[in-house]
């Protein structure tokens, strides 16, 4: 877009104005058409040197500010359709806030894309090893209390077995090892469960 | 020359009023007067800028371009994933 400001009888309608006129332009309207649609909207008509003066300047700098606009359009399809194939959501908050930020920039939509989609499988990656360390530290909870429960056990055995006159024989039985010891008592203690 | 922060608050603002008006489309000029109007921004900008903002929304698939049968100026709506994504930051 130049960076003049234009003065000229079209440059200076109202945007809308300029919009439609523009447009038609576009689509190939002659001057008695675009003059129709400035007497519709109450403007008064235009000569032909006016018209021309616009073709060649105005209605230039506007041909390349759409140019930019479906460039800036395309850049940010580009991005959601790359993130898309990389099943990443747009819709994501996150995602669209990264997504935003790095398409300010001047960079490249299709390494934006990828750096979007990168970020956000280091910050999944990096969720899962905190669940993972959460999962870890309830298992080492979990066998701790296993551990106390078991010492428990073995003490309210313990105190039930000891004054058991065929338990107390059967520990105090000379010549016979320790193994078979255990194993006469288990069988007395837990029965078909030993 | 509006800065990113607020040409990202322009987006916002754009998007938040067509999906709040999904049924409806606005060609671009009324559509700035209305953000202005209602104060949805709190800085100036020109129309150039609510169509660059449109652009980038366009581009993510939030907002629809089309162009009226029998008209020239493009008529822009919010999308259904525009609606889901603002009813979304909005909670």
């Amino acid at each position: 877009m130049s960076s003049r400001t234009r003065k000229g009888k079209v440059a200076r309608l109202p945007f809308d104005i300029r919009e439609a006129v523009n447009n038609m332009i576009r689509d190939g309207a002659t001057a008695a058409e675009l003059n129709n649609i400035l007497a519709s909207k109450g403007f008064a008509k235009l000569n032909g040197t006016n018209w021309t003066n616009w073709r060649k300047g105005g209605y230039q700098d506007w041909l390349k500010e759409q140019d930019r606009i479906d460039a800036i359009r395309a850049k940010h399809e580009t991005i959601r359709r790359e993130l898309e194939a990389g099943g990443f959501s747009i819709l994501d908050k996150t995602i669209y806030e990264v997504a935003q930020l790095v398409s300010d920039s001047d960079m490249d939509p299709l390494k934006a894309a990828a750096a979007i989609a990168a970020l956000k499988t280091a910050v999944t990656g990096a969720d899962r090893v905190v669940v993972q360390r959460e999962r870890t530290a309830i298992s080492k909870e979990v066998l701790e209390l296993q551990r106390k429960k078991f010492q428990r056990d073995t003490c309210a055995l313990f105190l039930k077995w000891y004054e058991d006159k065929r338990a107390t024989e059967i520990a105090a039985a000379p010549g016979i090892d320790t193994a078979d010891k255990m194993d006469l008592l288990g069988k007395l203690m837990f029965k078909e469960d030993w | 020359m509006i800065i990113n922060a607020q040409k990202q608050f322009l987006r916002e603002a754009a998007l938040g009023y067509l999906a709040d008006k999904p049924t409806m489309a606005f060609e671009l000029v009324p559509l700035a007067t209305l953000l202005r109007k209602r104060r949805l921004c709190d800085f100036d900008f020109t129309e150039s800028d609510l169509a660059e903002a449109l652009a980038v929304l366009e581009g993510f698939g939030f907002v629809s371009k089309t162009k009226p049968r029998l008209g020239s100026v493009p008529l822009y709506r919010a999308t259904a994933e525009g609606v889901v994504f603002h009813e979304q930051s909005d909670t």
